[in-house]
């Protein structure tokens, strides 16, 4: 997936369509948008970063799990057997994106899988799917005819965290600059 | 409940070493502590899944771990080396208290009689072919469950592997579990010792000697942790800009008076002062009072560390706050009163102050 920041203006649609489509409750959430406020006033102005699992090409979700609940499919997908899964938190301690919850409706970890129920049904995303601005691209990037990966290879793209070496699958447009570096240094 | 957890396995790893130093070590001084260090050792080892247990959402499926290994995870691996080690040392306690069963036996009648009959598997002889068994098996358990009871260094590894912690995954974080869990151990079963002593026995003498020595050795360990505590300070200053500010708001934000003050100075400082200086070692009240500020310090810089990373956010600047619910107090409550019942009642049935030498050290 590419998300373009650009084209962001932080309505949480993609939120609200998330919840309808998994029936998230209230509270936690599979994909959400954050907002940060930059400048000093009256400078000022807001960024919207909207975040999600980032399907990790090296998950770090997935080596700690200790019942192998959590697992990367040959597509890329890092899915979550709610079966097995016991509930232990581990994975969401080991995200460094915060993309995993556990569901206090299901008592299960949880987390965005790429609408995988839509896509292998030739469908988008619900996030994608209901975006206004059409800021949330998706495609498989493995196809270099694809839209997204036309947009991964000629604009300029940016990772969450690119020092914890996970090798995320969703690319920032316009993620740079001060944005970034609030955004990948927790806290300070 | 995390931290009551790694707190309850670093406990049992200690204790069991300690009782095993004079059948491993062949010092002998400690072995008025031995028995009640064993003690410690398996409640803690079985109270700790206990402790664990609420935190996950689906308990239920607790003993799925058993059956679902993945090499890649600590706490998988943690499952077979918790499980393996109670059991090594429950088969440990059978051969080398044995003897003292069979002793307890003979001095009662009827009932009694055959409960510890019964406690001992119904073998009751006492010749030397049987006590030559049970030394073999004593030896060959007891090594194995020490062996064991290091690798429950593994907790040490469930926080230093996550990356996205970098409080956490620092490459002393093992080391530092493996100081603590001594040092806690140490202190857990001589706290007990001085308290049986006065309150369960028939003697109700400490035996300065072994007190003495083990105050000597948490001295030394103490010396340890705050030396390793140093060294984390320095190290997390010229690693990652996160892992400096991740400590940065340890030792200043709201886990600071739990981490500096209760975990480092009350429980580092203060009880290394009262084992170090000859006066007060020799004092079994104000070992006693060491003794259960090392345990403290311990279990405060545990959960400091454990939790103060945890109000880091990881991406952003939305600090979390955290403080304990009823429910987790509650369970506190239930997992120390189960072992506060445990205590009780093996120290009253148990007769751990039998001194029957099998030859192994116990």
């Amino acid at each position: 997936m590419v998300v373009d920041l650009n084209k962001c203006i932080g309505c949480q649609a993609c939120t609200v369509a998330c919840k309808a489509e998994f029936n998230v409750p209230t509270g936690v959430f599979r994909t959400w948008v954050r907002e940060f406020e930059d400048g000093i006033f009256p400078n000022v102005k807001v960024q919207f970063l909207p975040s999600l699992c980032n399907q990790c090409d090296d998950p770090p979700c997935v080596p700690v799990c200790p019942v192998k609940a959590i697992y990367k499919q040959e597509d890329g997908a890092v899915l979550i057997d709610a079966e097995e899964c016991i509930g232990c938190g581990y994975c969401v301690q080991a995200c460094p994106y915060n993309a995993i919850f556990l569901n206090p409706q299901t008592q299960v970890a949880e987390k965005c899988t790429f609408c995988i129920n839509r896509v292998e049904q030739g469908l988008a995303p619900a996030c994608v799917q209901t975006c206004v601005g059409g800021a949330r691209i998706f495609g498989d990037l493995a196809d270099e005819h694809s839209s997204v990966s036309e947009l991964a290879n000629s604009k300029a793209v940016q990772v969450l965290k690119p020092d914890m070496g996970t090798e995320p699958m969703v690319y920032y447009i316009g993620l740079d600059g001060k944005l970034a570096a609030r955004v990948n240094r927790g806290g300070n | 409940m995390v931290a009551v957890y790694l707190f309850f396995v670093g406990v049992s790893a200690g204790s069991y070493v300690l009782a095993s130093l004079p059948f491993a070590l062949g010092l002998r001084r400690y072995e008025p502590l031995s028995k009640l260090a064993l003690i410690s050792a398996i409640i803690f080892a079985i109270l700790a899944p206990l402790a664990i247990t609420p935190h996950l959402t689906q308990p239920s499926r607790l003993f799925s771990l058993l059956f679902s290994f993945h090499q890649t995870s600590p706490l998988s691996w943690g499952t077979y080396i918790l499980s393996a080690y109670v059991l090594a040392m429950l088969a440990y306690g059978r051969f080398s208290f044995r003897g003292d069963l069979i002793q307890r036996m003979e001095e009662e009648s009827g009932l009694k009689a055959s409960f510890y009959r019964a406690l001992a598997l119904w073998q009751t002889s006492l010749s030397e072919e049987s006590l030559k068994t049970d030394r073999k098996f004593a030896k060959v358990s007891g090594y194995v469950a020490l062996a064991l009871a290091f690798l429950t260094v593994y907790t040490g590894f469930e926080l230093g592997v996550i990356r996205a912690q970098p409080l956490w995954h620092l490459s002393i974080s093992p080391i530092m579990f493996l100081l603590t869990a001594l040092s806690s151990g140490f202190a857990f079963a001589l706290s007990l010792y001085l308290v049986a002593e006065r309150y369960f026995s028939k003697t109700r003498r400490w035996n300065m000697e072994a007190t003495s020595g083990v105050s000597i050795l948490l001295a030394w360990l103490l010396a340890a942790f705050l030396v390793l505590n140093a060294m984390q300070a320095i190290l997390s200053q010229y690693t990652t800009a996160d892992a400096r500010f991740a400590f940065e708001y340890l030792v200043t934000g709201p886990l600071s008076t739990t981490f500096v003050w209760v975990g480092i100075l009350l429980g580092g400082v203060v009880p290394f002062l009262i084992f170090t200086m000859p006066v007060t070692r020799k004092s079994p009240q104000l070992v006693l009072v060491g003794s259960a500020l090392a345990l403290v310090g311990s279990f405060a810089t545990k959960y400091g560390v454990l939790i103060s990373a945890q109000l880091v956010p990881k991406t952003g600047t939305t600090f979390l706050a955290y403080t304990p619910s009823l429910i987790e107090f509650a369970e506190f409550a239930g997992v120390v009163s189960l072992g506060a019942f445990l205590f009780t009642v093996v120290l009253w049935v148990l007769p751990w102050q039998q001194r029957f030498r099998l030859g192994v050290g116990v």
